[in-house]
């Protein structure tokens, strides 16, 4: 329950005790994406994927086909991690 | 002390952080780099489009500079909130979100000194290390 007195709650928009929770899962998940894990390049070459609670969710070849899949399955695109495994990673200078 | 990660075969610094974009009612959890060369955060396509934001609904525009060149992006008030030690720490920020290009399709959102400066930073590639204090803090 939000109570709207709560300046924190305000401030985030939601239950910050929720929002805590939901981005330390987000926070887990996105270890799979980490140098020291297994690499998915070995099983999702150039395609994208959704990441959720852990695991990979959905794999598409393009990114609207992966929201739908994602959405089929209930996973809230918001939570989720969505990357494209490129085969050759290009150099990124931002 | 927050925690971030060194992901991707290049081990990009990532750290991951929850965005509010009240006048558009959008929320989501992003994975951002953390790039100290960013004067400010930006939300990129990929993640625009998972929290759900409908790009015609973003009005102030402006034009920002990178090694690419020019991009238009657009300027949205947002609150980024962060967990370190089981507590939720947040900011209220100027969100840059890049208008959608085939080029930046796949490139992720980046953490930039808008909010690094409210940090006192470890980075040690070395010893897998990536982690925060926050120095300032608007909620927590």
């Amino acid at each position: 329950m939000n109570d709207r007195n709560d300046p924190a709650v305000n401030f985030f928009g939601g239950n910050p005790e929720e929002i805590a929770r939901g981005l330390h899962e987000y926070s887990k998940s996105a270890e799979i994406l980490s140098v020291d894990q297994p690499r998915l390049i070995n099983e999702y070459p150039m395609k994208w994927v959704g990441l959720y609670q852990g695991k990979v969710s959905a794999k598409a070849d393009d990114l609207p086909s992966l929201m739908r899949k994602l959405k089929k399955q209930g996973v809230p695109p918001g939570d989720a991690i969505i990357r494209f495994i490129e085969r050759n990673q290009r150099t990124l200078i931002l | 002390m927050l925690r971030g990660r060194f992901g991707d075969t290049s081990g990009r610094p990532y750290i991951e952080g929850h965005v509010f974009l009240p006048r558009l009612e959008k929320r989501g959890n992003v994975s951002f780099i953390f790039d100290t060369g960013a004067d400010t955060s930006l939300l990129m396509p990929v993640d625009g489009r998972r929290m759900g934001i409908d790009f015609d609904d973003l009005g102030d525009m402006e034009e920002t500079l990178g090694v690419g060149g020019l991009s238009e992006t657009f300027i949205e008030p947002a609150y980024i909130a962060f967990v370190g030690s089981g507590k939720l720490y947040g900011y209220q920020i100027e969100l840059r979100i890049c208008k959608p290009s085939e080029v930046l399709a796949t490139v992720p959102s980046l953490r930039g000194r808008d909010i690094i400066d409210k940090w006192r930073v470890i980075y040690n590639k070395t010893e897998t290390e990536l982690s925060a204090e926050f120095v300032v803090d608007q909620v927590s």
